[in-house]
């Protein structure tokens, strides 16, 4: 039985997504079942099962949340569809693992992934597009949704992904600090302003720094935060070609320049690499009087701090700007087709306005639909707390996350320049040129 | 082919072998096609591999011979992850030697709580490295974290240990050797309580204080021992990944890159498989070299016995 096990392993080879393999591809698991082969239309009252792979990348139990809202919609169905829920890390671990799996031959049926994959997962062949569905669905399905966040849910004009778990880049501030240190408690809107404040806000024991004025992150995926600067210095690192970055502008020159001199000219914020995951724990715990960060942290810090947070706009130096950030859901190529009609239930339901307005009050995450805002829950939250309407009003000034052909890849190389920038090991401008470069080598294959 | 040993005296001849070599081939096959099928297959699929340009975004493999191994070797990233793991593996493998050796050397007489002094040592090394490195994380933050708090006592300024480029791979390493210490304490501590309590006594006879029978006897007799921990050291020293993954992803700008991590950059952020693969021919042509270098030591200790 041993042998038999041994040789069936040896056998199943999981089909390769793209056609000209040389090998297939194994990963491990000797996977005894075959792909479920896409049957003609099978009827409606066989039990569907989905799964469903999402990433968790802001502070906040959003995991349980999911659990929750996936175990509505299974109840709403009666038994019919059963999706199971998957936490897959991060955004970047949920994409290698819906990838991986697509190598498997046993892609997710849905997931949520960033809006910015969206030519890394056309590449691969992972999605389908969703025009059919989503007119099936609605003659002005899309319409709904805020512009800024439609900018990288479509591909040459095909709608690629459906904005769930969208967020931008805003501006914490505390009000009381800014009280204590004799200012006026509104949030500064210039940079400029910026380290005005900052500077009355440090405090200081000794030798040591109890509390920064301002913090930027730059940990991890720190091109994210970063495009913010770039955009508000005059110009986003990417345009909408998916073959083109602008690393070392002068815009970005600028950008990077201004976050040395917080740390080492105006000793406003600690120098070094600061940490994303930490950054909302050390304001809403007063170690740092304004902080960049995510809205998705918005209901975290709104929940840890004992003073009233304040958010703004992220503060502009030649106009306001920040990217859009967050995940899309997709339907993924190769499920059968009842698993597509199920899937794209389970999408609609997850994306309806109501559903969205809960998953903004429960997180922080902006609702990117408009209706959203007329759902009772989130009127009576959103006077309850105006916070959450900041972001939405920034959404004028958002432009697109960075994301190009080879997505992760691209990134890095951005985030790695601002670190070596931001730990002495590079001026910015010879950072970004040099990461330039390395992108331009990296994209110059890829036609648009 | 029978199974079964004739009881007689064996017939004279190859056959006779054939007959007792054949039961045991038998026995071993099961084994044998795991081996085949886990261990073989797999290494002969990623040395194919690594000879094509296979990326995950593009519809052609193209065979590049040793293209892959040559952008690999050309690469400033790769020499910078090289010389971070040189220095990762030495600054985790002698401080944790010697202080597990010590160890080993200090608990291995009757204290008085013992046990629980062995288990305040080893119980790192329970803890799955992710757990660890997520304390640790903690331990690090700048500033309200237990360092830089303890620190402040003595009035250093706090230390962003993770997020500057100098301290971010001393920090790891040591997290590495609090974790790693105990587990090398035990291999020492059997091997010590394997040495004989006569020649150590016979040593006392001869007037030998402790730091002679330590330099002379211990040592030696431990060598075998020593060895074998250099071994599997060096060997955890190359597969460090938790670590890297949780604290710093690598970073500030790839001070704390390691092998595996590049290797998990490359095939699962590049998505390029050609080149992954490439890069675990070479780092399992290391860990061959180490582990062949280790059975040809154990080799010459077992003449010695």
């Amino acid at each position: 039985m041993l042998l038999g096990t041994a040789v069936l392993a040896a056998c199943s080879s999981p089909a390769p997504a793209t056609p000209a393999t040389p090998t297939a591809a194994p990963t491990g698991a000797a996977s005894a079942a075959a792909t479920p082969t896409p049957a003609a239309t099978q009827p409606t009252a066989q039990k569907v099962e989905l799964t469903f792979f999402y990433p968790v990348g802001v502070a906040g139990p959003l995991s349980k949340i999911i659990d929750r809202m996936t175990g509505a919609f299974n109840d709403q169905q009666g038994g019919q569809i059963k999706v199971t829920p998957v936490y897959s890390g991060d955004y970047l671990q949920t994409l290698s693992k819906a990838q991986t799996a697509l190598q498997a031959g046993k892609p997710p049926d849905v997931a949520v992934i960033n809006a910015a994959a969206i030519f890394a997962l056309n590449d691969m062949q992972a999605v389908v597009p969703l025009d059919d569905l989503a007119k099936a669905t609605s003659a002005n399905f899309v319409d709904d949704f805020f512009p800024a966040f439609l900018q990288d849910s479509r591909l040459n004009g095909s709608l690629m992904g459906v904005p769930f778990q969208r967020s931008t880049l805003v501006f914490y501030y505390n009000p009381d600090a800014f009280k204590a240190a004799g200012l006026d408690p509104k949030a500064p809107t210039t940079w400029d302003e910026v380290v005005q404040a900052a500077q009355k806000l440090v405090q200081q024991q000794g030798d040591t720094v109890t509390r920064w004025g301002v913090s930027f992150p730059s940990s991890g995926s720190a091109y994210w935060e970063f495009q913010a600067l770039a955009i508000e210095a005059g110009q986003n690192v990417m345009g909408d070609a998916g073959n083109k970055v602008f690393f070392n502008t002068e815009a970005a020159v600028t950008a990077l320049q201004w976050l040395l001199d917080l740390a080492h000219q105006h000793k406003v914020m600690a120098s070094g690499v600061i940490d994303w995951g930490n950054l909302p724990t050390d304001f809403a715990g007063g170690k740092t009087a304004m902080m960049y960060h995510s809205t998705g942290s918005l209901s975290f810090v709104l929940k840890q701090a004992n003073f009233t947070v304040g958010v703004a706009f992220d503060p502009k130096k030649k106009q306001y700007g920040s990217p859009t950030g967050g995940g899309n859901f997709y339907l993924f190529k190769g499920i059968p087709a009842a698993n597509r009609e199920a899937g794209w239930k389970f999408i609609t339901a997850m994306t309806s306005p109501e559903s969205l307005a809960q998953w903004s009050i429960d997180t922080g995450y902006v609702a990117p639909r408009k209706s959203c805002y007329d759902v009772p829950v989130y009127k009576e939250y959103t006077t309850k707390t105006p916070q959450a309407l900041v972001a939405r009003d920034q959404l004028q000034y958002a432009q697109r996350e960075l994301g190009t052909h080879q997505m992760a890849q691209i990134q890095t190389l951005l985030s790695n320049a601002i670190q070596a920038a931001l730990t002495g090991k590079q001026s910015p401008r010879d950072a970004l040129s040099a990461a330039q470069a390395q992108a331009d080598q990296i994209l110059a294959s890829f036609k648009d | 082919m029978t199974g079964a040993v004739p009881a007689v005296p064996p017939a004279r001849g190859a056959r006779a072998g054939w007959r007792r070599a054949g039961s045991a081939y038998l026995y071993l096959l099961p084994s044998f096609v795991f081996l085949v099928v886990f261990n073989l297959w797999p290494l002969l699929e990623v040395i194919d591999q690594s000879l094509y340009q296979i990326n995950l975004l593009a519809p052609t493999h193209p065979f590049v011979g040793l293209g892959n191994y040559r952008a690999l070797l050309t690469s400033p990233l790769f020499w910078q992850v090289v010389r971070n793991s040189v220095t990762f593996a030495v600054g985790t493998i002698v401080p944790s030697l010697v202080l597990a050796l010590a160890l080993a050397l200090i608990l291995n007489r009757s204290l008085p709580l013992l046990g629980l002094y062995r288990t305040a040592v080893f119980y790192p090394t329970v803890l799955p490295m992710i757990s660890a490195a997520a304390i640790w994380v903690f331990v690090y933050i700048p500033s309200y974290g237990l360092l830089d708090r303890a620190l402040s006592v003595v009035g250093l300024s706090e230390i962003n240990w993770l997020g500057t480029a100098s301290t971010a791979l001393p920090a790891v390493i040591i997290s590495t050797i609090w974790r790693q210490t105990g587990y090398y304490m035990i291999f020492f501590l059997a091997g010590l309580q394997g040495i004989s309590t006569e020649v150590l006594e016979a040593s006392e006879i001869d007037g030998a204080n402790g730091l002679q029978q330590l330099r002379y006897l211990i040592l030696p007799l431990l060598s075998p021992t020593t060895a074998f921990v250099t071994t599997i050291a060096l060997v955890a020293g190359i597969q460090a990944f938790d670590q890297v993954f949780l604290m710093t992803q690598g970073g500030p700008d790839n001070a704390t890159n390691l092998p595996l991590y590049l290797l998990y950059q490359i095939a699962f952020m590049n998505w390029d498989t050609g080149q992954a693969a490439a890069l675990t021919v070479l780092l399992l042509g290391v860990l061959f070299a180490i582990g062949w270098t280790n059975y040809r030591l154990m080799d010459r200790q077992a003449h010695y016995g």
